[in-house]
């Protein structure tokens, strides 16, 4: 699987060759040579492989390993482009840069360590290209791309979709496999594609509309401008990228069904119809609170809606011309902050690109707690949580509170470490909360103007892009990723031990 | 009788009685909170009379009214048995009648003609939050013995909520604070609970108060401290003395029996030390302590054993909620405003007098994450929680998983009705989590402690819905609430009425 993967990666990267050949060739070489690198290096893997036991483990260790690896080999154009090397900085800070920008395309966090000091906008249009498809890639899932084309993998396929996919499992849209997940890959597509053509409709150009599709379906948040969507300061370019976003923070099931049906499916979906409102509801307070301290009412609204939807589909655009301007949450009053970090936590609708805890794990936590409450009132009444017209089995309320208290103590170990390294507080715990859950930008020294550079160290990059990855995989892939390898090794120590007794 | 569930008085012999369940809740409780500051009034009206008397009449004449009025009226409330939700109610409103009552006690006898400063100060001693605004540099030694006792009331009627309310209203089926078992093997029934408690509350603050007379600090302040300390209310006059290694090391003595169980100090003072130290959540207690500490002292960057037990002594009155107001380390880490942050969020052991979440139940959540990666990798197994020797039921565990959800979502709200108000994000959240977990003091990224006379009157009343439902372990509280909500919905749907009076009275 790793080996398709990667061979998925060196293709990405030949398109992005090709679009350097538009640019004056400035990346060209580099480019080209990483697409070589990386097809042998996929053909080496395609080939020397083969797929053994499916088990749970084994899955785990498949998935985390190809992210691993897909990551590790998104640097290699980077590196050969020179994108991070400045004066001033050693190797092993622009090999954790390049780690970080190649984990945060992947992930579709949109977090970036370009900044003041480098420059989007001095960089080609082909690494910058690169930069934007490695999000397109990692937000429907490089697994799902991977199951889609190889049939060999046959029922563990849908296991290995669901350790990649966002939420509490990936429901079939078709009797095969390869077919749900090549339907995704459709739906993903095609959103891309209207996303591109309305984006070049209100004013983008041809390349800039491309390298935005890409990061908007897969509300990834990597821009080819400095200032992001602020670039433009066009309010029909920010209502396309709040569409776009908003639509891809839903469940692809349901666009599947809709499209299916011929008719729209969504309004029966309970987490489709709170995530609306949730996302309304914050629009509205965050409006109200921007008016209160000052904006005019159409700025207010403006960016409070942007802020919102961007935040809570973990898209990561920023709209603000620069630092302290109106669309700078990070310099919005306190009680915007804390709003928006809610959006941050929060997320998106399970089954879509979109990261964060997710509105479905919200939803079921208030209806679980309203059902305990009830029955502490009355104890022999039989009272289920419900969620629209289901019942919430008690596994799923067990898996979504095992699910919740993982990311806590992920949040608390990470925001300690940070500290610990430097960063403020604020700073620290937004990035945690902004890289488990994929989201791109934070509040504080990390705000949508600013870079990850200024506000993290370099060990303290690498602990984020680490939560990057295990944010991605929802956290249980990653963190059991190395079960099946501590199994072999003690599995292997054991022969070893029994040969030497028998010796 | 169609009205039966409204009816206020039903003649009962000779007597006539509030018979509604939940007026005959509300009135027993709020009776009880009443009396409770009455004699709390007579015993520091009596004080007083050490230092220039000047309150004692004051205090006498209120505290004497309102306990004979309350003695009074105790007889038309009717003796029947309150179920869960109106037991729980009665608690409720006996913690708000005594913080109502003794806020007119602030109100007319010092300098402070505000309500809601007076109100806000009443709340903090009931609920054993560090916290004051108003300056009692100039009161007599009644007011400042008052304002201290207060908070045992308000820590002891936690106490006897968790050990006596909770387990005994959910005989059936469920316990809301761990080691329902436990706990009544220990206290089969209230009265000796009650005395037993008692007892360990008076030995405790007696055997702190002559220890601490070794050190610079007179009989009168001496008392002060220990019952700030072992009621972790951290209230003081002065924090002069907090400078004193010795007084640190008392107090920090103070803390830790403070925030251990009671059923681990009891099976202590009764001899079964071994049962009592195979506690593991008394072992992840010290553990805790250690770890704090440690680390404190590491990112103080001072060295010396001076600095040494001021860690200890600032991690000890953040870990059992306490809240000593001691100035900042010289190196104020955001490492250390994050940590302290999450010691006064964990708290103490679970049945001990602190605040907080509480160890137990923060063990219950991470055995809960370790089964779910268990589960990830054997998605059919079937895996128990296991804490120390004892395995915990579902219930329980769906119940703390809730009172993390809860616990959240008061401190989200709390923060975002002080931010709205002009606070910063950080001073926002700190405040809230120090308010739910009934800590103090409040303090800024770089450890300066802000006064929270330094809030707007809104920002102050903001903070006292956490207070006093972290201080009653939240659940009674969301419980009342919906209890009286769903009696008025019932009060104002006539064909409800109707119906339930005709179940309850079938001629």
């Amino acid at each position: 699987m790793t080996g398709i993967a990667l061979l998925f990666v060196s293709a990405g990267i030949a398109v992005s060759t090709l679009v350097s050949l538009f640019d004056k060739r400035v990346d060209f070489i580099a480019l080209l040579t990483a697409t070589v690198v990386i097809g042998l290096l996929g053909a080496f893997f395609f080939t020397s492989t083969k797929l053994g036991k499916t088990d749970q483990a084994s899955i785990f260790t498949a998935v985390g390993t190809t992210w691993l690896l897909v990551s590790l080999v998104g640097t290699i154009p980077y590196l050969l482009a020179g994108t991070f090397t400045r004066a001033g900085i050693g190797i092993p800070e622009v090999l954790v840069d390049s780690l970080f920008e190649s984990v945060s395309g992947f992930t579709a966090s949109g977090s970036t360590v370009f900044g003041l000091h480098n420059t989007i906008e001095s960089q080609g249009s082909g690494i910058l290209f690169y930069r934007q498809l490695t999000q397109w890639m990692g937000g429907m899932g490089i697994v799902v791309l991977v199951v889609s084309v190889l049939p060999s993998l046959r029922a563990s396929g849908l296991g290995l979709i669901d350790a990649e996919a966002p939420g509490a499992g990936v429901e079939r849209i078709a009797p095969r496999v390869v077919e749900t997940a090549k339907k995704f890959w459709y739906i993903y597509a095609s959103l891309t594609l209207l996303i591109a053509l309305a984006l070049f409709i209100s004013g983008m150009g041809v390349f800039d509309a491309v390298s935005h599709a890409l990061t908007t379906a897969s509300t990834g948040g990597f821009s080819t401008k400095d200032s992001s969507i602020g670039y433009w300061n066009s309010g029909a370019i920010e209502i396309v990228v709040m569409f776009g976003f908003l639509i891809s923070a839903i469940n692809y099931t349901l666009h599947a069904r809709s499209l299916e049906k011929k008719r729209l499916d969504h309004a029966s979906d309970p987490e489709f119809k709170s995530f609306v409102g949730v996302v309304a509801t914050g629009i509205l307070f965050i409006t109200l609170l921007l008016i209160k301290d000052g904006f005019s009412v159409g700025t207010a609204l403006r960016n409070a809606s942007f802020n919102v939807v961007t935040l809570a589909t973990s898209g990561g655009y920023g709209n603000a011309l620069g630092r302290g301007e109106a669309g700078d949450f990070a310099s919005w009053s306190g009680s915007t902050q804390l709003l928006l970090l809610f959006f941050i936590i929060f997320g998106g609708c399970t089954g879509s690109t979109s990261g964060g805890v997710k509105i479905m794990r919200l939803r079921i936590g208030l209806a679980h707690s309203y059902r305990i409450l009830r029955s502490i009132r009355r104890p022999r009444a039989l009272i289920q949580a419900r969620m629209g017209n289901r019942t919430i089995p008690d596994s799923l309320v067990e898996r979504v509170a095992g699910f919740v208290i993982v990311y806590g103590v992920l949040v608390i170990i990470g925001t300690l470490i940070l500290t610990a390294l430097g960063t403020d507080l604020i700073t620290s715990l937004s990035g945690t909360f902004s890289t488990l859950g994929n989201m791109g930008p934070g509040l504080g020294e990390i705000g949508p103007t600013s870079s990850f550079v200024d506000g993290f160290s370099a060990p303290g990059r690498l602990l984020l892009l680490l939560f990057m990855l295990i944010g991605r995989l929802e956290i249980f892939p990653m963190l059991l990723m190395f079960v099946v390898p501590y199994r072999n090794s003690v599995k292997n120590i054991r022969n070893i031990k029994r040969d030497t007794r028998d010796l | 009788m169609i009205f039966s569930r409204l009816s206020v008085r039903v003649n009962s012999g000779s007597v006539t009685t509030v018979n509604s369940p939940v007026l005959v809740a509300l009135s027993r409780g709020a009776l009880v909170g009443i009396f409770a500051v009455g004699l709390l009034a007579i015993i520091s009206g009596l004080l007083d009379l050490s230092d220039s008397g000047n309150d004692t009449p004051s205090f006498l004449i209120f505290g004497t009214l309102i306990t004979i009025c309350c003695a009074y009226l105790t007889r038309y409330v009717s003796e029947k048995k309150l179920n869960r939700s109106e037991s729980f109610l009665a608690v409720t409103s006996g913690f708000l009648s005594s913080i109502l009552c003794s806020s007119f006690i602030y109100l007319f006898m010092t300098d402070e003609k505000n309500f809601a400063n007076a109100l806000f100060e009443s709340t903090a001693a009931f609920t054993t939050t560090s916290l004051t605004v108003i300056d009692f540099g100039m009161s007599g030694n009644g007011l400042i013995f008052y304002r201290t006792a207060s908070q045992l009331f308000g820590s002891f009627a936690a106490i006897l909520l968790a050990v006596m309310v909770l387990p005994i209203a959910d005989n059936n089926s469920r316990s809301l604070t761990s080691g329902r078992h436990a706990t009544q093997e220990t206290f089969p029934d209230r009265r000796k609970a009650l005395k037993s408690i008692a007892s360990i509350y008076l030995v405790s603050i007696v055997l702190l108060t002559l220890t601490l007379l070794t050190t610079p600090v007179d009989f009168f302040e001496a008392l002060l401290l220990s019952i700030s300390s072992i009621s972790t209310g951290g209230f003081s006059i002065s924090s002069e003395h907090f400078g004193n290694s010795s007084v640190q090391l008392l107090l920090s003595a103070g803390m830790i029996t403070t925030g251990m169980s009671i059923l681990v100090i009891w099976r202590l003072v009764s001899g079964k030390i071994y049962s009592a130290i195979r506690s593991s959540e008394l072992h992840a207690y010290f553990l805790l302590i250690v770890v704090a500490s440690l680390l404190l002292f590491l990112w103080s960057d001072e060295g010396g054993t001076s600095s040494l037990s001021s860690s200890l002594f600032i991690a000890l009155a953040s870990i059992s909620t306490t809240g000593f107001h001691i100035p900042p380390f010289g190196n104020w880490s955001e490492a250390t405003a994050f940590l302290l942050l999450f010691l006064v969020t964990v708290g103490p052991m679970s049945l001990s007098n602190g605040g907080g979440f509480q160890i137990h139940r923060l063990r219950i959540l991470i055995a809960v994450s370790f089964r779910e990666l268990v589960r990830q990798l054997h998605p059919r197994a079937v895996v128990k929680i296991i804490i120390g020797d004892e395995s915990i039921k579902e219930e329980r565990v769906r119940e703390v998983v809730v009172f993390q959800f809860l616990f959240t979502s008061v401190i989200f709200l709390t923060a975002i009705a002080l931010t709205i108000s002009g606070m910063s994000m950080y001073e926002g959240v700190s405040s809230s989590i120090t308010a739910i977990s009934t800590a103090g003091p409040i303090r800024n990224a770089e450890g300066v402690i802000i006064e929270v006379s330094s809030f707007s009157v809104g920002e102050r009343l903001a903070l006292l819905p956490a207070m006093i439902s972290g201080r009653l372990y939240l659940i009674p509280v969301l419980i009342s609430i919906g209890y009286l909500l769903s009696e008025a919905r019932t009060f104002l749907r006539p064909r409800r009425r109707l119906l339930q009076a005709m179940r309850s009275d079938p001629r």
